[in-house]
């Protein structure tokens, strides 16, 4: 028998032909499931901060921050959970009155930063990022100052919070 | 060469082999030339066989039990760890081998750096040994998160913060489910975990036994090269043995060492002082090293270029035979392991003395202890992070420290809050009523409230009195599941008593306060019903009444909330204040 490359004409013919059969196995094997692993990245997300109400203003410290957790809607795949964790914010009153709140999602790679009462900082449990109590970065790998999110008195004495989160570890502040 | 496998003939043997030819296969593996004679360094393959078997065996039995989703799979865990029959040596014995068969890999790869075998015509089997170290190391990142515990969830949210500044990192991380760490993500950790790569493995160890039947084994640096022999037996022997230790060492630290431990469920909210696992440590230490800008890029570049590094040496190393010409190839990978690992373990010191970091992780022990203490009585539909949310222990204590720790004391601990307020040890036990009727003024009691001075000492009831009022007031909070026994008779009279002597000061249901003083209603003191009026609205007029200098903290806390710390509160009763822990000076001993 004559190796297969040096036959021409029919016999070619039949070399596709048997090829048919395993590229059509390769191709049925691995389209459903590419398509299913990159479902995440293809499925379109929402990125839109809530308006949450966290607790009562009346709980806020001069220049001393309290956490509150923000509780709101959750949706992960098919779940969704009306009251849900969805993190932590950081807030305190500033001496005009006004209220500063930032999350408490670490800017760096988005621990759960608490307070160092004792150094009146904010501190990273992860990789000690400092932040001062305006958000500063004072020390450690974080790219830019704890996220500030907008926060008001409501006409009933609560406090609602804008909660978004941010991509982490860039300079830059971007929502996702 | 061919070698006669000690054990044939039979008329069944032959028949088999007949239709399988599978003693023939086995024939040419016994075959396989050793180069070099047998040595333990040709046993490394055989160990790594041997635990990949064991990984497969307890793998499987794991999943039999395991949930990979965010609630259950703590609670799986927990069940498989505290419940499945020799399911937590099952689990440690999954663990151990896992991580001895990255340890036997390593060494693999690194003998076969230094014995050269990288070389033509070896170079397939070369990168399958790399391709498995890397598929192991994926399957011990994947496992570990798997329980769902504060360690796995914190982890990898940092693995993906990392992954997303490395090119290609950030898509690999939304395949995986990305920034929202849920379901999708643990689903998917989970497929690549039981399915991709061990499938992967086991592939890439059939290529590799496959190949070495073709090429054989090749010696170690100082073997004596011209020495050939059959696998069959010094080898298989040799290979036996080495099996036999290594699985025996997986054993003992699988039935000996906790390896396998697990934290307290996954938390969002709750901080964690997150520490990769040791073989990833090096990683976390160089990047912690290196200012941040060029850390961040370290971590992927130099295990990236390592990679290239061994990938490529098949073609990079051109030189001679002998060690020699082999060992600038080979030393700088040992140099950059050595100085990788002496990072890790400076890194490791040094969490070791900062007291901040094991604080944080005693708290994370204790909780971890805790929640599992409370799954032994059965795991609520809504997950361990709800039944941890109703827990006073927990849940209730953390409340306390938050809002009342600051004033109150409580063991020995109090804040720096303005008002100084009784001191909670013992709260509502027979001892602290006691003592609060015989002393009101006492420094751990209404002492430094600014109530001083308004409750005088009851000692004139005298002795059987005070014993009667007291276990009126204790029975009073008293609930059927709490254990102990009420004397009905002394409560009974304690009453009376009670009716008869206090009611000029206090209100009793609301009747009383002849006097116009303003006490507080004892009707209740000090149950459930009265300690959550007292948080909520202590300014009512069945508590402190215009007299009060508590915050109110209804408006803060959450009716659940309330009823934790409320119970959490009511608890002390049953803890007697011990000896030197209570702030008996209102001060907090350091
Ligand atoms: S996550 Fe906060 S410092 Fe790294």
């Amino acid at each position: 028998m004559r190796p297969v490359s040096e036959v021409g004409g029919r016999r070619a013919w039949l070399r596709w032909l048997a090829m048919a059969g395993p590229i059509a196995t390769g191709v049925l094997a691995a389209l459903p499931a590419v398509a299913v692993w990159l479902d995440p990245v293809l499925r379109p997300r929402r990125r839109r901060g809530t308006r949450v109400v966290v607790g009562p203003a009346s709980a806020l410290r001069d220049e001393h921050p309290v956490p509150m957790t923000v509780v709101g809607e959750r949706v992960d795949a098919w779940e969704r959970a009306p009251r849900s964790t969805l993190g932590v914010v950081w807030l305190q009153r500033r001496p005009d009155g006004s209220i500063l709140c930032h999350s408490a999602a670490c800017p760096h790679l988005g621990c759960r930063v608490g307070y160092d009462e004792r150094a009146r900082q904010f501190v990273c449990p992860c990789h000690s990022s400092r932040f001062a109590l305006d958000g500063r970065v004072l020390s450690g790998p974080s790219a830019r100052p704890l996220d500030e999110l907008p926060a008001e008195r409501t006409a009933d004495g609560m406090i609602a919070v804008r909660f978004a989160r941010f991509r982490p570890r860039i300079a830059t502040r971007e929502e996702i | 060469m061919s070698v006669q496998l000690p054990h044939r003939g039979g008329s069944l043997r032959r028949w088999f082999e007949d239709r399988t030819g599978l003693g023939a296969f086995l024939d040419s593996v016994a075959s396989i030339p050793v180069h070099g004679g047998a040595g333990i360094g040709h046993a490394f393959a055989a160990a790594a066989g041997a635990l990949l078997l064991v990984l497969l065996s307890t793998g499987v039995a794991l999943a039999l039990e395991y949930v990979p989703a965010p609630d259950e799979a703590w609670a799986s865990v927990w069940w498989i760890q505290h419940r499945v029959t020799h399911g937590a040596f099952t689990r440690a014995l999954h663990r151990t081998a896992g991580e001895a068969l990255l340890v036997v890999l390593a060494l693999h790869v690194g003998r076969a750096l230094f014995a050269g075998s990288y070389r033509r015509p070896r170079e397939v089997g070369w990168w399958l040994s790399l391709g498995m170290l890397a598929l192991v190391l994926a399957a011990l990142v994947t496992g570990m998160r798997l329980p769902w515990d504060q360690h796995a969830y914190w982890a990898l949210r940092i693995e993906l913060g990392v992954a997303e500044a490395l090119p290609g990192g950030g898509l690999l991380g939304q395949m995986l489910g990305g920034a929202e760490l849920g379901r999708t993500v643990l689903s998917r950790m989970y497929a690549l975990h039981a399915v991709v790569l061990p499938l992967g493995l086991v592939a890439c160890a059939a290529m590799g036994v496959w190949i070495a039947t073709r090429h054989g084994r090749v010696a170690g640096p100082h073997s004596d090269v011209t020495r050939v022999e059959p696998y069959w037996p010094r080898q298989a022997a040799v290979d036996g043995a080495f099996v036999f230790v290594v699985l025996l060492a997986v054993l003992l630290v699988a039935a000996f060492v906790e390896v396998a431990t697990l934290g307290s469920p996954a938390d969002p909210t709750r901080h964690h002082p997150a520490r990769p696992e040791w073989f990833l440590m090096p990683l976390y230490a160089l990047r912690a090293a290196l200012p941040e800008s060029v850390g961040a890029l370290a971590v992927g570049i130099v295990p990236g270029l390592l990679a290239l590094w061994l990938l490529a040496l098949p073609w990079l190393d051109r030189g001679g035979p002998g060690l020699r010409a082999r060992l600038p190839w080979a030393a700088p990978v040992l140099v950059l392991f050595c100085a990788m690992g002496a990072l890790a373990v400076a890194s490791v010191v040094e969490d070791a003395n900062d007291e901040e970091h094991q604080r944080a992780l005693a708290e994370e022990r204790r909780r971890a202890e805790r929640a599992s203490e409370l799954a032994a009585g059965g795991i609520p539909p809504d997950g361990p992070l709800a039944m941890l949310a109703r827990d006073p222990w927990t849940r209730g204590r953390e409340l306390y420290e938050q809002k009342c720790n600051g004033c109150h004391g409580l063991d020995g601990r109090r804040g720096e809050g303005e008002i100084h307020a009784p001191d909670h040890t013992g709260f509502g036990s027979r001892a602290w009523l006691l003592g609060l009727l015989l002393d009101p003024e006492a420094p751990h009691y209404f002492g430094r409230t600014g109530h001083a001075e308004q409750m005088p000492s009851q000692r004139r009831l005298g002795e059987e009195n005070l014993r009667a009022v007291v276990e009126f007031l204790y029975a009073q909070a008293e609930e059927p599941q709490d254990p102990g026994e009420i004397n009905a008779a002394l409560a009974a009279r304690g009453e009376r008593v009670l009716r008869d002597r206090c009611l000029g000061c206090h209100l009793f249901r609301g009747e009383g306060d002849e006097l116009g003083t303003g006490g507080p209603d004892l009707g209740l003191y000090p149950s459930r019903t009265w300690i959550a009026r007292q948080i909520a609205e202590p300014g009512a007029r069945t508590q402190y009444g215009a007299l009060h200098r508590m915050p109110a903290f209804g408006d803060e806390l959450t009716r659940e909330d309330l009823e934790v710390l409320t119970a959490f509160v009511r608890l002390q009763r049953f803890r007697e204040p011990r000896a030197g822990q209570s702030t008996r000076d209102g001060r907090e001993p350091r």
